[in-house]
């Protein structure tokens, strides 16, 4: 082990990070600093980065799970989910915030990505709680963040494909996983904003007509369709979960072209782009990952921190919640892809020693992750829904606790008892 | 930003645009071939992985904007303004100065992959590989772009 060159490693990683380098590009860069001081090849670089993209074919799934969101967002598929939700919650207190919720779920059973809900649904409820009287902006912008999180629990789901890279684990396993926790979440939050409007008197909707009752379930059934198209062909193993993702495209491509005919030649080129552009984001993060673990794994990191976690004599238990906490404090300040491909490899040899599960260990973390997606200062839902509707970060933060407590609770509750993950894909396997 | 640079940006963003859709639709052959007509085909996989890399290397590299990627903002934006240009420009030279450093030898490691092909389609492994290098050279190409328009900003 030669501690010098990764000493230097680290440093000229922090300093690039600081230097705000994107962080993908600063793991690669440090990464050839790393190659060259040891006296190895920079060859390598290219090598490591290459090869891992080419032998990791689940990573397909990401870009087209992106198409598939982006695709849904431009064809008023998000519109007629709302509508259709506004039928069964609209009339409870608060209803908007509760449509809101259910939507989020619905949609998060087609799109795996919980920026895609923020950007696509999220924007249009908080439009519509931003109209109304009645629902403060700081509340109306928690409620979104808050509920965007379910997206990726509830299959499919972008961070789980990237966690089933690099652990091993089965994404057909991890997206039936994540369907109890999901569901919980929203079950949580449900409650959260019924007591926030009782409360505060929140507004109902006004009930839609009965006569239009039907045209509006209508008019919902075909994006209606997928989730269960998607969940039923994951679930029979009919699809993996890559063609699931190329058929959820499709399917949203069909949709939003020729039958609802919201979307055109020059929508398409550009629904086209912005997914190449947020594909190549990712993948940037997941490359330089690539060299840092072949870096990592050089000096023997891993093996180091599992052999020093069995010396804690933590028990699983123990192990987890130091682990929740932990990455609960990072998530404050790091993007959870960094977190989940720098800081969930380095453990995995631990969570193999200590036995415990790999798919129960992959949900809690990423439920964890999600929730660092809304807390403060760095949180890139509060960020995304602040640019999209100007309201100021601050605001959602204060009126946001409730949410941040029910998500805890739920994180807390699949923590303390596996058989909430662990359940429904045992049941699958018969 | 120049006419030449608009135009140049432009077309990087189309051939983005062409691999993404060329990678889609082999995605939507794949799945037709095995659920319609019950017929898997052996080359859609491999064709799939390689437009893949060429979609997200490409793509990273001439069609991903400066605020979209990701990054750790929240030092930089706790410095006063005199700092934060300096910190910027810092970051644009190391970037550029590793980029150029991984360049020769990452090139010698592709051209050496002319002699191997891909399994299924017998691709060249170098045009599979090709857009690491391209990464590359849209690294340094960038970082020196960033630093000019720093300089120009600096001089006005």
């Amino acid at each position: 082990m030669s501690s010098h060159p990764f000493a230097l490693f680290l440093v000229s990683l922090i300093t690039l990070v600081v230097l705000r380098v994107p962080i993908g590009l600063a793991m690669i860069g440090s990464g050839v600093a790393y190659l060259g001081l040891s006296g190895q090849d920079l060859g390598l670089a290219a090598e490591q980065i290459l090869n891992g993209l080419y032998n990791s074919y689940v990573l397909l799934a990401v870009p087209l799970f992106i198409l598939a969101a982006n695709l849904m967002n431009a064809g008023t598929i998000s519109e007629r989910i709302f509508e259709f939700c506004g039928l069964l919650v609209g009339r409870m207190r608060g209803g908007l915030a509760q449509i809101d919720i259910l939507v989020s779920v619905i949609f998060s059973g087609m799109s795996g990505s919980a920026l895609a809900d923020a950007a696509g649904p999220g924007l249009i409820t908080i439009r519509q709680m931003l109209a109304k009287p009645g629902y403060p902006p700081g509340f109306a912008g928690a409620v979104v963040v808050a509920s965007a999180t379910i997206g990726p629990i509830i299959p499919p789901s972008i961070p789980m494909v990237i966690y089933a890279l690099i652990s091993g684990a089965s994404v057909g396993a991890l997206f039936l996983a994540g369907v109890i926790p999901g569901l919980l979440m929203a079950v949580a939050l449900m409650i959260a904003v019924q007591i926030i409007a009782i409360r505060r008197n929140l507004p109902r909707e006004t009930p839609a007509p009965r006569s239009t009752w039907l045209k509006l379930a209508r008019r919902a059934m075909l994006p209606l369709s997928l989730p269960v198209v998607l969940l039923g062909g994951i679930y029979s193993g009919a699809f993996t979960p890559t063609e699931a993702a190329a058929v959820a495209a499709l399917h949203a491509l069909i949709l939003a072209g020729p039958v609802y005919r919201a979307l055109d030649l020059r929508g398409l080129y550009h629904v086209l782009l912005d997914s190449a552009r947020s594909s190549a984001v990712i993948t940037l993060v997941i490359a330089g990952a690539f060299l840092l673990n072949y870096v990592f794994t050089a000096e023997g990191i891993p093996r180091l921190l599992a052999a020093w976690i069995e010396q804690q004599h933590l028990g699983q238990t123990g192990f987890m919640l130091l682990i929740n906490l932990a990455f609960l404090i990072l998530g404050c300040f790091l993007d959870t892809t960094v977190m989940l491909l720098v800081f969930v490899p380095m453990l995995l040899p631990a969570v193999n020693a200590l036995g415990i599960d790999l798919v129960y260990f992959g949900v809690v973390v990423i439920v964890n992750m999600m929730i660092g997606l809304v807390t403060p200062p760095f949180g890139m839902l509060l960020f995304v829904t602040h640019a999209l509707t100007g309201v100021p970060i601050r605001a959602m933060v204060r009126e946001g606790w409730p949410f941040l407590v029910a998500l805890l609770a739920v994180l807390l509750l699949i923590t303390l008892w596996p058989a909430l993950t662990l359940w429904l894909p045992g049941w699958s396997r018969g | 930003m120049s006419g030449m640079l608009a135009r140049l940006r432009a077309l990087g963003d189309a051939w983005s645009v062409v691999l993404f859709a060329t990678l889609f639709v082999v995605f939507i052959v794949q799945i037709s071939a095995r659920f319609l007509f019950d017929q898997p085909l052996p080359w859609t996989d491999e064709l799939a992985v390689v437009l893949y890399l060429w979609v997200v290397l490409w793509a990273a590299a001439a069609s991903v904007r400066e605020r979209e990627h990701v990054r750790f903002d929240l030092i930089h934006d706790l410095m006063p303004e005199s700092l934060r240009r300096a910190v910027r420009i810092l970051g644009h030279l190391a970037l550029s100065l590793l980029g150029l450093l991984a360049l020769p030898a990452s090139w010698d490691y592709v051209s050496a992959m002319r002699q191997e092909t891909s399994p299924v389609l017998g691709i060249p492994m170098f045009w599979v590989d090709l857009p690491f290098v391209l990464l590359l050279i849209g690294i340094v190409m960038r970082s020196a772009h960033a630093l000019w328009l720093e300089a120009l900003e600096a001089r006005s």
